[in-house]
């Protein structure tokens, strides 16, 4: 018989983690490589460009002390080449999940099932976070991210 | 049965996008940061924290004004001493006003050779047009290398 054994496929993470006041319906895009949270747009902060293919693979996202209960919604999006318009970023996929007062300093998880995105060779990549109402005073937000890559 | 022992290799991705206005200067890229240097000295370095091997740089351009070739080096920086020791090169070109706008560039194993820095060395990246490329916008860049983890 036969083993199998799980295919070895690279992996990457990135910590996206920023400070913001988020109020309702500002979206903001997690940085990449600094901790300064950016509109949907390129830019330096908010913006990956993908030297190969890129699938999401998972995401945690850790609150604070939490006053107030609402619904955010994770989406990731893509920029094709030839292109520098926002307008022309396409969201590959959203998921929405509801933060109540119960979730002080909770972790919650976000995988392939929740998000099915992939990014390709040569395209700008974005995740942001869109919540429904104002999330409450200024807070950290601790967001960690696992890519697998297509080398 | 004798132990099997074997490096574990590990993936990493990094993000070296910069706002800049190019001009002809070397530029080296920021690790943990958007603030390039035009020398050595800075924090725009990456200590090997086990032996890492070069897989592929990507960089994305915005509108580009002028024609021009783009020259990506890696240097290492042994222990002991301070001096950047170039370890490969290639330039891409040429880069076309007409046509390249917002288009993806790659340099990989193939055009830079194997590069595999040691352990303890620290790493730099540079890039460096031959002609001014254009006004100061956003590089969107990234890296690929192996980390090859020592047996324990």
């Amino acid at each position: 018989m036969a083993i199998s054994h799980p295919k070895k496929i690279p992996t990457v993470m990135f910590s996206h983690n920023f400070i913001h006041d988020l109020n309702a319906g500002e979206i903001k895009a997690f940085p990449w490589s600094t901790t300064t949270e950016t509109g949907v747009s390129p830019g330096q902060s908010g913006s990956l460009v993908c030297p190969c293919d890129m699938t999401f693979r998972n995401l945690a996202f850790r609150t604070e002390n939490m006053t107030v209960t609402g619904d955010v919604t994770i989406s990731i999006g893509t920029l094709i080449e030839g292109t520098n318009n926002p307008a022309s970023i396409v969201t590959l996929d959203s998921h929405q999940f509801e933060i109540s007062t119960s979730h002080d300093y909770h972790t919650f998880h976000l995988d392939k099932n929740d998000l099915d995105a992939t990014a390709l060779k040569g395209e700008l990549l974005w995740i942001w976070i869109d919540p429904d109402q104002d999330m409450g005073s200024s807070k950290d937000w601790f967001i960690t991210s696992i890519w697998e890559l297509a080398i | 049965m004798g132990r099997i022992s074997r490096a574990i290799v590990h993936t990493g991705l990094f993000c070296h996008n910069i706002d800049d206005d190019l001009n002809t200067s070397e530029i080296v890229l920021p690790w943990a940061d958007t603030t390039e240097v035009t020398s050595f000295a800075g924090r725009q370095g990456f200590v090997a924290p086990c032996e890492m091997h070069f897989i592929s740089f990507a960089i994305r351009y915005e509108e580009i004004d002028t024609d021009h070739s783009l020259t990506l080096r890696i240097y290492s920086t042994d222990e002991g001493d301070e001096v950047a020791d170039e370890e490969a090169n290639m330039f891409k070109g040429p880069i076309e006003a007409t046509t390249d706008d917002f288009t993806t560039f790659y340099f990989t194993e193939a055009d830079m050779g194997d590069v595999t820095i040691p352990k303890g060395k620290n790493i730099r990246l540079s890039i460096q047009a031959n002609t001014d490329p254009a006004l100061s916008v956003t590089w969107y860049a990234s890296s690929i290398w192996e980390f090859r983890l020592d047996p324990v």
